[in-house]
């Protein structure tokens, strides 16, 4: 398979410290890409264990892809993905899926299974990876849900629920199982300031007593670099800034200074490419 | 758990549904029974079977009593074999019946008719019917009045 | 070199959706045993196919064995030959209309929502979740609706046959006042257990594969959005309405 040009690089410094520690996921020039658009392009970063890790970026920059990359529903074109001690890319199928009962992934919506209880979501796990008891599975699921604080609403069905409790299910649901490894693809969007607390506190929790090593992918710059202990900065197919998040806000590049600070311009542009304004405006039409 | 049972009831209600369909259409519209029922066969010896196939009704008076399950040609009598299944409802047939090749309507199916005769015994299991009358055939009956016609002409 | 990949490239393209669909139909066989290892999820799936689908059927053939028996007398009659209306609908409905009809029908009501339900779950990530959950979504998901579905079409066609019968009894003997014993006569002369009724059972059974492998395909690889999803539901009564005539002609013409 041939890869595809990379697309131009930003120009400016970069900043890419490393992080001190074990590492849970190595990511070492990983290149994907859908058709001839490509992604990634040499992409590499650690994530620590034990630790909050955020992967920011604008959209479109594949962030969601990398968790598709990591928990092997991907294969990258180039490059390792380590996750533990086994290289994601060429496990077999059924080793794939013994390592992903290692893993937790909330998803962006929650993706409940709409045709079951919130009780029977989070028990689904359970029931179809062990062979425990009924008596247990209530326990065990109703603890979850306590967790996440819906145990009053185990009896609902997703359609009863609001987007932020909807998450919530969710995210017992996938650590219902006890993962060493969860990764959460945009936890926040489209959540009230309330609901997105709600989460926030809720990853931070679990990070903190049950030292589970979490992924964050967003774009919700500040309130990631309020949680997480490990920052990587993604555009244009690699890593354009890395460190903690106090060192992220006194980055230099200028890439980084607008995507933190949020600014209309910059180095990425307010208009996308164009001719001359006054030629478009002024000069000949253009036979269509 | 209320809704568990409404489904599972009215799953069984389905497949017993579909299975009693499937049932009825088997044994109440088809000739299924008669391969299955009580029967037993017999033998006829015909010069010409004409149209006459295998599953065709044996009637007497109009009744189907039994079915033609084969066919063939036997190279002993040099005569078309014909065996027929009778039902055993019908076991006193007397065994001097007659066996005629007939046809229903003008142009239909061609089926076999039993004429009951007067002997004291009756046909069983194994049995041949000795006196048949075969196919009657259009063209030789055709071909019979062109050479009777002719005849007469001169 | 270019020129002559362009010309073939059509063909390829046929070649790969045709191969995807025979890897998807020899995963869903295989994975049949273990559906039935799990009567749960089959039962409900079979209900769910089953109820969705059982009025429809049961209306359609009544009152397509009402039409049957009208025709057919009318033509009939023309011959002198009413006494075999009950033969005649029973074959037609046995051999084909059942089968096919049903195949239809079943193909427009329980397929689409197949389709929909799965491509719902694809646009909503539920299969997605399930993957990384590390549950295989073919076995929990594709397989029991698969089996549920080829196990239902053979009812269902034996359920749309018997009500077209009675129509065909009712409009014979009820209206046209035919004798009943000459009308059930004529059906059990006319009709034969293994040229008729069972390789009647057996092409409803194919349909039934092939309906519910086409619908779930098309709903499992649905586009993950909403148009994706509306568009698996029209391709999956479309390609299962070719389907069914094209395997028709084939059955008739080996079985017949």
């Amino acid at each position: 398979m041939t890869i595809p040009v990379p697309p131009r690089p930003l120009t400016g410094t970069r900043d890419l410290a490393q992080p001190t520690g074990p590492s849970a996921i190595r990511v070492q020039d990983v290149h994907f890409g859908y058709g001839s658009r490509l992604v990634f392009s040499g992409l590499n970063l650690t994530v620590p264990e034990g630790q909050i890790t955020a992967i920011l970026g604008p959209s479109g920059s594949g962030k969601s892809t990398l968790i598709e990359l990591m928990t092997g529903q991907k294969k990258a074109l180039r490059g390792q993905i380590e996750v533990g001690d086994e290289e994601v890319g060429v496990l077999s199928r059924r080793a794939l899926f013994r390592l992903r009962r290692r893993m937790g992934v909330l998803f962006q919506d929650g993706a409940l299974f709409t045709d079951l209880s919130v009780f029977e979501n989070v028990a689904f796990p359970v029931r179809e990876h062990t062979r425990l008891a009924e008596a247990l599975i209530h326990h065990l699921v109703l603890m979850k849900l306590e967790a996440v604080g819906l145990r009053g609403a185990h009896s609902l069905y997703p359609s009863q629920l609001s987007g932020g409790m909807a998450r919530r299910v969710a995210l017992a649901r996938s650590i219902v199982l006890d993962p060493l490894i969860m990764f959460y693809d945009e936890p926040l969007v489209g959540l009230d300031p309330i609901a997105m607390g709600m989460i926030l506190r809720l990853i931070v929790h679990l990070n903190r007593s049950l030292g589970i090593t979490s992924l964050i992918v967003s774009h919700d710059v500040s309130e990631m670099l309020e949680v997480a202990d490990w920052c990587y900065l993604i555009a244009e197919g690699c890593v354009q800034g890395a460190g903690p998040p106090a060192s992220i806000r006194e980055m230099k590049s200028p890439w980084v200074r607008q995507f933190v600070s949020g600014g209309a311009e910059g180095p990425v542009p307010f208009h996308y490419p164009s001719r001359n304004y006054a030629d478009d405006l002024f000069g000949k039409v253009r036979s269509a | 758990m209320r809704s568990i049972r409404t489904l599972e009831v009215t799953t069984g209600l389905f497949v017993l549904l579909g299975v009693a369909a499937l049932f009825y259409l088997a044994t109440q519209t088809t000739n299924y029974r008669s391969y299955g029922g009580r029967s037993y066969q017999v033998r006829a010896f015909f010069n010409n079977v004409g149209g006459l196939h295998v599953g065709a009704p044996v009637r007497m008076g109009g009744v189907t009593v039994g079915r033609v399950t084969r066919i063939h040609y036997s190279m002993t009598r040099y005569q078309a074999e014909v065996d027929l299944l009778i039902s055993d409802h019908y076991d006193k047939i007397p065994a001097d019946s007659t066996a005629a090749i007939l046809t229903q309507g003008v142009l239909g199916e061609q089926y076999i008719g039993l004429s009951p005769g007067g002997a004291p015994t009756f046909l069983h299991k194994g049995s041949t019917i000795h006196f048949t009358q075969s196919a009657i055939i259009l063209e030789n009956l055709l071909g019979q009045l062109l050479t009777h016609g002719s005849h007469s002409g001169k | 070199m270019k020129r002559f990949y362009a010309l073939i490239q059509p063909f390829l393209e046929f070649c790969g959706a045709l191969g995807r669909r025979l890897h998807f139909l020899v995963t869903s066989l295989v994975l049949v045993p273990s559906a039935l290892a799990r009567p749960r999820q089959f039962i409900e799936q079979l209900f769910y196919v089953g109820s969705v689908s059982f009025i429809l059927i049961a209306v359609g053939g009544l009152f397509v064995g009402l039409v049957l028996a009208l025709q057919f007398y009318t033509a009939l009659s023309r011959f002198g030959a009413t006494s075999s209306l009950g033969g005649l609908v029973t074959l037609a409905l046995l051999r084909e209309l059942g089968p096919v009809l049903t195949a239809l029908l079943f193909a427009g009501r329980a397929g689409t929502s197949l389709a929909s339900e799965l491509g719902l779950m694809r646009a909503t990530r539920q299969i997605d979740a399930m993957e990384v959950m590390a549950v295989d979504p073919m076995r929990r998901v594709v397989a029991p609706r698969f089996l549920a579905g080829i196990l239902a079409m053979p009812l269902l066609a034996a359920i749309f046959s018997a009500m077209g019968v009675l129509g065909a009894y009712l409009i014979g003997i009820k209206m046209m006042g035919l004798d009943p014993g000459v009308f059930w006569s004529s059906m059990r002369h006319e009709v034969r257990f293994h040229s008729d009724f069972v390789n009647g059972m057996i092409k409803s059974l194919i349909f039934g594969v092939a309906c519910s492998l086409i619908s779930l395909y098309e709903g499992y690889h649905a586009r993950p959005t909403a148009e994706g999803v509306g568009q698996a539901t029209t391709r999956s009564v479309v390609i299962s309405s070719m389907a069914i005539l094209a395997l028709d002609f084939l059955l008739t013409s080996f079985m017949y």
